[in-house]
């Protein structure tokens, strides 16, 4: 095979047996890498109904067949298993050296199985399997971890990815780390925490063979040239955080747990004050001609990084208008490993909750709108699970369930998965994408949002339109997912689907069409959709939280504007319509031949 | 008065401490009880004097609503650019966003002046208030502002020109080139006098000027350089403030000066910074400072600089002096035959766009985000345009009046927004097409064209 080694991996992490087995070039070609290749080992490998920390949760590892090749943005790779969050498909992306590293150990994916009796880290080093001893590293940050190791093996080459305290913890959102990056959301960290396996570290020269190297270095070169234009200008030179002004100045700004849709001192928080005031470097993934990271500096003086989701969920979320704060948060949310968007929403619940008396430890504890010490008190509280930590630990979803009452109107997730910064209310094409995607309230699953803001439907208005351009945009991103392809490139294509399948027969010597490209992210969408089916999902799981359809947007450009249920409803059906699945949400069966999903 | 200070500080930034003490609220029951008064005074006095009744009584609505709503002084300024789109039908919207405009004026007013507080305070009195008693002027800025007569300056203060200078790179006086076949100092003396009570002309002992509606003082000692120069313009100063200007610089901004003279309440000099360089000689000075001068002249320091170290400073900054002058033409000065030549060149561009301009243009304000706002080193400007102006026709001006836009927010062709960015109008509508109108109040935001996270 060509940009593919056709090899897997497996792991029991219970007896400690490894073995490996041939990876069918059917599969892959009907699924591509990444998340596509992830999602197709999780339905096959994890037991129907499987809890989430059970031994038999399959936790996966997949690489993609891009990786590798010096494609701009293309160092990717994929982490799949059962959420312990939202009881559905745990599906995320970490990106850099760990992503090249993985690769070259010679296999196309890693499934972990089992636990281990103690505390272990796995080391693969091209395809060699060792399961080492990992007690010494408890408790130690992924950045510690990942010195640790390196130190240990007495190599610089290796690449770790490695779980925090709140992994060790089982906090429901816990991540997967690797180089300051995260697989972020889902709680994959905290599957990896329920096997004992601390970190997993590869090394490798195991490169996969690429089917026209002159046609792709040629691409590459074109991508390269089109990466640095005019369409990723902000990305490249001020960041995702230049989110927050504009959104604050649209009205969709959620801010106090979403009581509010602008933030009164946004200015302070906003990427151009940021920039201005404390920006310390640029930073970028390997092999990305992008580099949108962006570093600040803090009050102590170190480097962090900020995007603009974990500015909103440790910003205007809690109510904190103090960027030190939000700096402290995210470098904590780093240190323990957590996804910084559902801590966000898990303590902006539990504000609202302590405020309005149904939860007094949260004033206790500190945990009041725009009140710093408690939010930076309660990462750590979450990370081990202390006091309301062990709350909180488990997502607004299940502490709202715990609790009761009113809290449960106040709990801001869809399927458990806590809300990203977009208002849905005064974005609504994105409150459809955020109601039906099988990740729960996600952002990255979907573009959904650019229909809002590119002109050609009203933001403010629900309308039937919405449900094929959430289905084509879920599509575009499993694709983009599974090749893969950073979505901040995504404006970079004139026609995505004719260039990428070129791209990718280019690499994999397939006779790949663009046709043949977007079936394969219907293909990959739908099984998602499949394993969520099987997992228990029901039509009512594909809504938004009962504020977003009660109130009408608070404040800002907009205030007013409702989204109601019946609203909400009908562009659900658009959707279920423009996919072919029956009006509860259901797949059909014309869709499962069509897609050649049989079996 | 209040007609004037609008149409010169309507962009007024605020400091964010004088923000705690005043509530929006009780700015808007001032204005809402002045109002009433007016309102009062006009049944009396049995003619309208007053805005129309429609207007009126939008205002009144925008001050009730305001009074209700209590937001907060952070979050006024939000409100009040909100406000038309929540509370006004379509056909409305151009007024109530104008009123909006107003109120913002008002309110920021409410802050920089003292004057204008007591003034609203003791319920905005009209210059025809024949049975109210005229009140105390406190010694300030502003002259007599309870008889805003259009002939009269606006400034208690003095304007001083510095002409003294050896022009030795231009080859002749400064002073003196033409401008639309005037001499280039009559220029700015007809402009700073219909800004200051009094005009101080400081000259080289030998040096020839023509006729001027000015006190002429000349250097005791010639070529002492600008500290020297405004020590002898601020010694033959009456008043307490003296803004101080260069003689070679064609585009001085009434804005921007009367920003600069606003503030010098709680200062001893107010300065630009631009381009990483303090301009003492485009700055306001309290007189109180000649002794400091005195003794940097005795000692032969002859920076204004070293004085800013000494007294209390009010350093203005950039981005703040681009709202009112978003290309720096303030600073923009003369010292070569070609920095002339090209000043004529601009001079003749910025005098046929005005005499573009009539009392129907269309006046709106660009808000800039991201990129744009880091390039522009600001976050809005307002632009008048000609009826009937499109898309395009902002963006070619925004083009011109921010050069640095140009090839990476705005096309090289100057008509419309690179890719990478988009407009969206109002905080509603995301508009694609550059020949869509433009009306007067609208707010075109410029930002990008990617809302990924």
């Amino acid at each position: 095979m060509y940009g593919f080694h056709g090899r897997l991996l497996q792991i029991d992490l219970t007896n400690g047996h490894t073995s490996s087995s041939e990876l069918e070039e059917s599969r892959v070609r009907a699924f591509l890498g990444g998340l596509g290749l992830g999602t197709s080992l999780l339905y096959d490998y994890a037991p129907t109904g499987v809890e989430p920390f059970s031994p038999d949760n399959p936790l996966i590892l997949t690489s993609a067949p891009l990786v590798g090749t010096g494609l701009t943005t293309t160092a990717k790779f994929g982490v799949v298993t059962k959420s312990p969050l939202t009881g559905f498909i745990g599906d995320s992306l970490s990106s850099s050296h760990f992503a090249l590293e993985l690769k070259r150990t010679g296999f196309d994916g890693i499934v972990i199985t089992g636990r281990a009796p103690s505390l272990v880290y796995i080391f693969i080093s091209n395809q060699t399997v060792e399961i080492r001893e990992a007690e010494h590293l408890r408790g130690k940050s992924p950045r510690e971890t990942e010195a640790a190791i390196k130190a240990e093996l007495d190599s610089p080459a290796i690449r770790v990815a490695a779980i925090g305290a709140a992994g060790e913890n089982r906090v429901r959102f816990a991540t997967i780390s690797n180089e300051g990056r995260h697989a972020g959301r889902g709680g994959v960290g905290a599957v990896m925490g329920s096997k004992n396996l601390k970190a997993v570290a590869v090394c490798g020269d195991r490169d996969a063979r690429v089917f026209d190297p002159d046609r792709v270095n040629a691409i590459a070169s074109s991508l390269r040239h089109r990466s640095l234009s005019s369409l990723t200008d902000k990305y490249r030179n001020i960041g995702t955080v230049a989110n927050l002004a504009v959104f604050n100045r649209l009205g969709v700004l959620p801010a106090h747990n979403f009581q509010q849709s602008t933030f009164a001192d946004s200015d302070a928080l906003s990427g151009e004050t940021l920039s201005e005031t404390s920006f310390a470097r640029r930073h970028g993934c390997a092999s990305c001609s992008i580099r949108c990271e962006r570093l600040f500096k803090s009050l102590n003086g170190e480097e962090q990084r900020l995007e603009y989701e974990t500015l909103f969920a440790l910003g205007p979320l809690c109510g904190i208008k103090d960027p030190d704060t939000v700096l402290e948060a995210a470098r904590l949310c780093d240190l323990y490993g957590v996804d910084t968007i559902s801590t966000g929403g898990t303590l902006a619940w539990a504000m609202e909750c302590g405020e309005k008396g149904l939860l007094p430890e949260a004033e206790k504890f500190g945990l009041c709108f725009g009140r710093p010490e408690g939010v930076i008190a309660a990462i750590p509280a979450i990370a081990t699970r202390t006091g309301l930590g062990a709350l909180l630990a488990e997502g607004s979803k299940r502490a709202a369930l715990e609790l009761g009452g009113d809290s449960l109107d106040w709990a801001m997730h869809v399927k458990g998965l806590e809300l990203p910064g977009y208002e849905p209310r005064g974005l609504k094409t994105m409150a459809l994408g955020l109601a039906v995607s099988p990740r729960g309230a996600c952002h990255n699953r979907s573009g959904a949002y650019e229909a809002d803001f590119s002109g050609a439907v009203d933001r403010l208005r629900a309308d039937p339109s919405r449900g094929t351009l959430v289905a084509a945009s879920e599509d575009f991103a499993a694709v983009l997912d599974s090749m893969i392809i950073c979505k901040f490139l995504r404006k970079c294509f004139t026609d995505f689907y004719s260039e990428g399948a070129e791209l990718l027969s280019k690499v994999t010597g397939w006779d790949c069409t663009g046709n043949e490209l977007r079936r394969i992210g219907q293909r990959i969408h739908t099984l998602k959709k499949l394993f969520n089916i099987r997992e228990g999902w029901r039509t009512e799981d594909d809504w938004l939280p009962p504020r977003l359809l009660a109130d009408a947007l608070p404040t800002g450009v907009g205030r007013g504007t409702s989204l109601t249920p019946a609203e909400l409803n009908e562009m659900i059906q658009s959707y279920y319509q423009a996919r072919g699945w029956d009006n509860r949400g259901f797949v059909s069966a014309e869709n499962l031949q069509e897609l050649s999903l049989i079996g | 008065m209040a007609q004037r200070a609008y149409c010169l500080l309507k962009t007024m930034p605020i400091a964010k401490d004088s923000l705690q003490s005043l509530r929006p609220a009780d700015v808007c029951k001032a204005l809402l009880a002045a109002l009433d008064a007016a309102d009062g005074r006009r049944r009396k006095r049995k003619r309208d004097q007053t805005p129309d009744s429609i207007g009126l009584s939008i205002k009144r609505e925008l001050l009730e609503n305001a009074v209700r709503d209590d937001p907060s002084p952070e979050a006024f300024d939000e409100w009040l650019l909100n406000y038309p789109t929540t509370h006004a039908e379509p056909e409305s919207s151009g007024a109530v966003s104008a009123m909006a405009r107003a109120v913002l004026e008002e309110w920021r007013l409410a802050h920089s002046l003292e004057d204008f507080r007591v003034w609203l305070e003791r319920g905005a009195p009209s210059d025809d208030a024949k049975d109210e008693k005229p009140r105390d002027q406190p010694g300030g800025v502003w002259k007599d502002e309870l008889n805003p007569s259009s002939d009269q300056p606006l400034f208690n203060a003095t304007a001083v020109v510095l002409t003294g200078g050896k022009s030795s790179r231009m080859g002749r006086p400064k002073a003196l080139l033409l401008f639309d076949g005037e001499p280039l100092i009559v220029h700015l003396v007809r402009a700073l006098k219909r800004m200051f009570a009094e005009t101080v002309i400081v000259a080289a002992p030998d040096q020839e000027l023509p006729d001027l509606p000015a006190t002429l003082v000349r250097d005791e000692v010639a070529y002492q350089g600008p500290v020297g120069g405004i020590y002898y313009g601020l010694k033959a100063a009456s008043g307490e403030f003296c803004f101080v200007t260069s003689c070679d610089v064609p585009f001085l901004n009434p804005a921007l000066i009367s920003y600069l003279t606003s503030q010098i309440s709680h200062y001893d000099v107010v300065v630009p910074f631009w381009e990483n360089r303090f301009q003492p000689l485009h700055a306001v000075y309290r007189t109180t400072v000649l002794p400091l001068l005195k003794g940097q002249l005795d000692r032969g320091e002859l920076r204004p600089i070293y004085l800013f170290d000494k007294i209390q400073t009010c350093k203005v900054d950039e981005d703040v002096i681009r709202r009112f002058d978003p290309e720096g033409l303030s600073f923009l000065n003369m010292n070569t035959p070609d920095d002339y030549q090209r000043a004529l060149q601009r001079w003749s561009e910025l005098h046929s766009a005005a005499s573009r301009m009539d009392d129907e243009s269309v006046s709106c304000t660009v808000e800039l985000f991201g990129m744009a706002r880091m390039l522009a080193k600001t976050k809005m400007v307002d632009l008048s345009l000609p009826q009937q102006a499109t898309l395009s026709d902002v963006f070619s001006e925004l083009a011109e009046k921010l050069p640095t836009l140009v090839g990476r927010v705005i096309t090289p062709e100057k008509n419309q927004l690179v890719s990478g960015c988009a407009c969206n109008v109002n905080g509603l509508d995301f508009v694609r097409n550059p020949t869509a109108k433009v009306k007067t109040g609208d707010r075109i935001l410029i930002l990008s064209a990617d809302a990924g996270g």
